[in-house]
Order: structure tokens, then C-alpha cells, then sequence
């Protein structure tokens, strides 16, 4: 994925979430976005997912760029994967129902070609027993997996992920994340923000710390992780457990 | 013995004794009260009024039933549309809705049926009455129904409509498939409540000489001077009605608790 962000400001009311940020990567198959709570983090991510309009300033992802308009933005996000913290799944819709709606709604796909799509998808993740469920009878970690799921469905190039682990319990946590390595290992583009400091070092070719609405570091996960140069990432790492 | 009469923990049930009792208890407390009244009122029953005249109780009967059927559909369409109107982006229509919500809650029923009967009613060439009464109930509960379906439309959490924004549905979409069919079920608990005070408040009609229950039964009233066994009639005639709607309120109320 190529990323360019040109001084982006994103003002709410009376906070500054993104503030001047500008960061830029060409290349890159995983991001991953840390920093602490309240930093910009998800800011970003709603950003590039077409969610929020940007208040200034210029993003680029793969070469399309993102423009402040919201029937342009509307268009934009049909073809984006998101995945969210938590309640991605609408409650009265089985898993199948979840994945398949999108499909024929927004994609226009036929009942019978997204059907086909969905079992597709369940069986190469191996929740085909969870078709007919609804959300309130799977496990938060099978709720995020069926997600995944979903946003793949729509065969976008890039998936956003917003602190997917971050609502689950540690023993749910590793089946989400061996989904997005197992992902990642087939060549979908990947761009999290995650508090997961062991998965960001395992997935991510490239990560980014933002804190009070700026990049403050980024780098490779090697350099990243183990030549920190600033003092508040040092700090940072040596408060999360690798 | 005490038993019987007094129940301590909350959670404990009634027994059967206990139960039987104080039915016969609340049965007698009542029959003492009627006959009070009947020999304060020295008077006498003729209960063969109710079939004399049954074919008035009868037209009566069905007449509330079908306005109430009508209004009730009605005042569902007025409840969805109004709900929308109240988060549409047009602070014509967003301001419209409230008023009309206010001006509905905020004023009795009597005054409504007079304001629409002696001043709407003629300026609009409304003549047939029984449009006018659809017209009346329908709009009053109208504004209940909107506050019902608001209520549900905002118990949908905030993340599932970013979650639809994401997938790219548009505002009509997430209405139509993601938040009427959560909101329906949510609120069915409090629609059938509405439909009982329906029932209830179109006996209000009446005062416009619409030919509904109570209307009709006013008139058997009127020439048989048989209030006693006219009236209770008419009361008996609405709690066949009204009593199963509550039980089936609590039934849904119930059944939706364990679902969620």
C-alpha cells in the first residue's frame, strides 16, 4: 500500500484530534498505528475509511485520493473494509444474513452469487458452522472473525482495522489475529491500529506512532521495536509488554 | 393464618390459598359497592335491555373496532414518518414533526375532537363524519407512536450505524434493513399499549355524535333510563378488548427481555 497524508487536521468542537499530520509510505503490505489513547489513532482510520471528512489537508491512499465530499466519500466507503472494536455484527441478522446483505444491497450481487460468496469465505476461515447463528450466540472472537469476513467480501484491496482484539478476552484475542497474519500472508493490504504490541511485531512491515495528533515515530518493525529514537516511544514500549 | 393476608419477600409467590382468598376478598369489596349503590339508587335490573337492543351495542361495537382498526394503521404510517421527519436533515420538517409531537402530548383529547370538529372539520368541507373521527384519533395517537418508534429508533446503538456507513448503505437502506426491523421488535411492548389507549379514547368520540360503543350505548341509555346494566355493559365491552391487549403486552415485553 502507498500511503501520502499532507497536513491533515481533523478539528472536532474543541479538540484537535489530528493536528498538521503528515506521513508518508510507499510500498508497504501491513501499517500498523500505535500510540496512546486519545492520540489520533482512530481519527486516522475513520479518515481513511471515508467516515469523517478531514477539516484541511490532502490523503492519498494507493494513488486515489480522498476527496472532502460526502457523496464522493459515500461511493468511497462501499469499496473499503472496516473492521471495528467491537459490535460490527448487526444482532438480528445471522452471520450469513451480515455478510451476504452488503453484498446485495449496496455490491448489487444476486442472492445466489453473494451466498456463494459468504460460503466461500466461511469455509476458507473455517466458520461454516456458524452460518445460521445469530451474533448473540457466537463468541466475540467468532463475531470478529465473521467481520473480517465480511469486509473481505467486497474484495477491497485494503482492510482498516480499528482495535479489533481491544473488546476480547486474551484467549478469543489469538484466533482474530492468526485471521489478519493469515491475510496478510495472502496478500491483502493491512492498515491497524492496535494496543496488540506482540501481533504488531509479528504482522506489521511498518509502524507509526502517533500521539497528540502528529507522527511522532515510524518506522520498520525492526527499528520500530528495537531502535526507538525518540524518548516518548521509548517510554511507550517500555510501558506495553512485547 | 397470617399468611394468607401478608407477603414479605418480594420474590416469594402468593400460595393458592392465599390467592383464592383475596380474590374472594376483592369480588366482595366490589359487590358490596354495587350494592350499595343499588339500594341508595333503589334500583332495579333489567338486564333484558342488552339484548333488546343488541343490534345498537352491536353497530356500536364494530364501529370502534373499525375506527380504532383504521386509526391505528394510520397513526403507524403518521409514527414512522414522523420519527424519520424528527432526524431528517430539513429543519423544516425536523421542527414540524416536534410541533406537532408537543402540540398532540400537550393538549387533552377533549379539546383536540372540539378544535378539529368546530373549526377544521367545516373550514375543510369535511362532512362525513366518520372521516373526521379516522382524522382525530389517528393524528392524536399518531403523536404517541412517533415518540414510541423515536424512543426505539435511538436505542440502536451509534456503532451500528457507523458500521452501516462503512459497508456503504445509504441513510434509506439503514433505516429500511438495519434499524425498523430492531425498532418493530423492540417496541411491538409499547405499540400494543398504544392501541389499547386507542380504544379507550375513542370513546371521547362520542361527544361529536360519532356512532361508536359508547355513543350507541348512550342511546339505549337515553331510551330505556337502564344506566346501571347500559353501562356496564359499555365498560364490560372494552375490557374484552383492552385486558388481552395487556396481556399480550406483557407477554411480548417479556419474551423480548429474554431475547436480548
Amino acid at each position: 500500500m502507498n500511503l501520502n497524508i499532507n497536513n491533515v487536521v481533523k478539528q472536532y468542537e474543541v479538540q484537535r484530534a489530528l493536528d498538521d499530520f503528515t506521513f508518508s509510505i510507499q510500498n508497504v503490505p501491513s501499517l500498523v498505528i500505535v500510540g496512546p489513547s486519545g492520540g489520533g489513532k482512530s481519527t486516522l482510520l475513520r479518515l481513511f475509511a471515508g467516515l469523517e471528512l478531514a477539516t484541511s489537508g490532502e490523503i492519498c491512499i494507493n494513488g486515489q485520493q480522498i476527496i472532502n465530499d460526502v457523496n464522493w466519500l459515500k461511493e468511497y466507503r462501499k469499496n473499503v473494509g472496516v473492521v471495528f472494536q467491537s459490535y460490527n455484527l448487526f444482532p438480528h441478522w445471522t452471520a450469513m444474513e451480515n455478510i451476504i446483505m452488503p453484498l446485495i444491497k449496496v455490491h448489487g450481487y444476486s442472492v445466489e452469487q453473494a451466498k456463494e460468496t459468504c460460503l466461500q469465505l466461511l469455509k476458507r476461515f473455517d466458520l461454516l458452522e456458524h452460518v445460521d447463528k445469530i451474533p448473540a450466540k457466537l463468541s466475540g472472537g467468532q463475531q470478529q472473525r465473521i467481520a473480517i469476513a465480511r469486509a473481505l467480501a467486497i474484495n477491497s484491496e485494503l482492510l482498516l482495522f480499528d482495535e479489533p482484539t481491544s473488546a476480547l478476552d486474551p484467549q478469543l484475542t489469538s484466533g482474530v489475529l492468526e485471521m489478519i497474519v493469515e491475510l496478510k500472508k495472502e496478500g491483502t493490504d493491512i492498515l491497524m491500529v492496535t494496543h496488540e504490541m506482540t501481533f504488531a511485531k509479528k504482522a506489521a512491515d511498518y509502524v507509526v506512532y502517533i500521539d497528540q495528533g502528529k507522527a511522532i515515530e515510524h518506522g520498520t518493525a525492526d527499528e520500530f521495536f528495537n531502535h526507538p529514537k525518540s524518548s516518548v516511544l521509548r517510554e511507550f514500549l517500555s510501558h506495553t509488554t512485547i | 393464618m397470617k399468611n394468607l393476608f401478608i407477603t414479605r419477600d418480594d420474590n416469594k409467590r402468593i400460595t393458592k390459598a392465599a390467592t383464592l382468598t383475596n380474590v374472594a376478598l376483592v369480588g366482595l369489596f366490589i359487590f358490596f359497592i354495587v350494592l350499595f349503590t343499588v339500594i341508595k339508587l333503589n334500583y332495579s335490573f333489567d338486564f333484558s335491555v342488552i339484548s333488546r337492543y343488541q343490534k345498537k351495542f352491536i353497530t356500536g361495537f364494530t364501529m370502534t373496532l373499525a375506527i380504532c382498526s383504521v386509526s391505528l394503521f394510520i397513526s403507524l404510517v403518521i409514527g414512522i414518518v414522523n420519527a424519520i421527519a424528527l432526524k431528517s436533515n430539513i429543519i423544516f420538517f425536523r421542527f414540524l414533526a416536534r410541533f406537532y409531537v408537543e402540540l398532540i402530548r400537550g393538549t387533552p383529547f377533549l379539546v383536540q375532537i372540539l378544535f378539529f370538529y368546530f373549526i377544521i372539520t367545516p373550514a375543510f368541507g369535511l362532512e362525513d363524519k366518520f372521516i373526521v373521527a379516522f382524522l382525530i384519533l389517528s393524528l392524536f395517537s399518531g403523536a404517541y407512536v412517533t415518540e414510541i418508534i423515536r424512543g426505539g429508533i435511538e436505542s440502536i446503538p451509534q456503532s451500528q450505524i457507523i458500521t452501516a456507513n462503512s459497508l456503504g448503505f445509504s441513510k434509506w437502506q439503514i433505516y429500511r434493513y438495519i434499524i425498523f426491523p430492531q425498532v418493530f421488535k423492540r417496541i411491538l411492548p409499547a405499540l400494543a399499549g398504544q392501541i389499547s389507549s386507542l380504544i379507550k379514547d375513542s370513546s371521547l368520540l362520542s361527544i361529536i355524535a360519532v356512532s361508536e360503543f359508547t355513543m350507541k350505548t348512550l342511546e339505549v341509555n337515553a331510551l330505556t333510563f337502564q344506566t346501571y346494566e347500559t353501562l356496564s355493559f359499555l365498560a364490560l365491552g372494552y375490557l374484552v378488548i383492552t385486558i388481552p391487549i395487556s396481556l399480550l403486552s406483557k407477554w411480548l415485553e417479556r419474551k423480548y427481555f429474554y431475547e436480548s
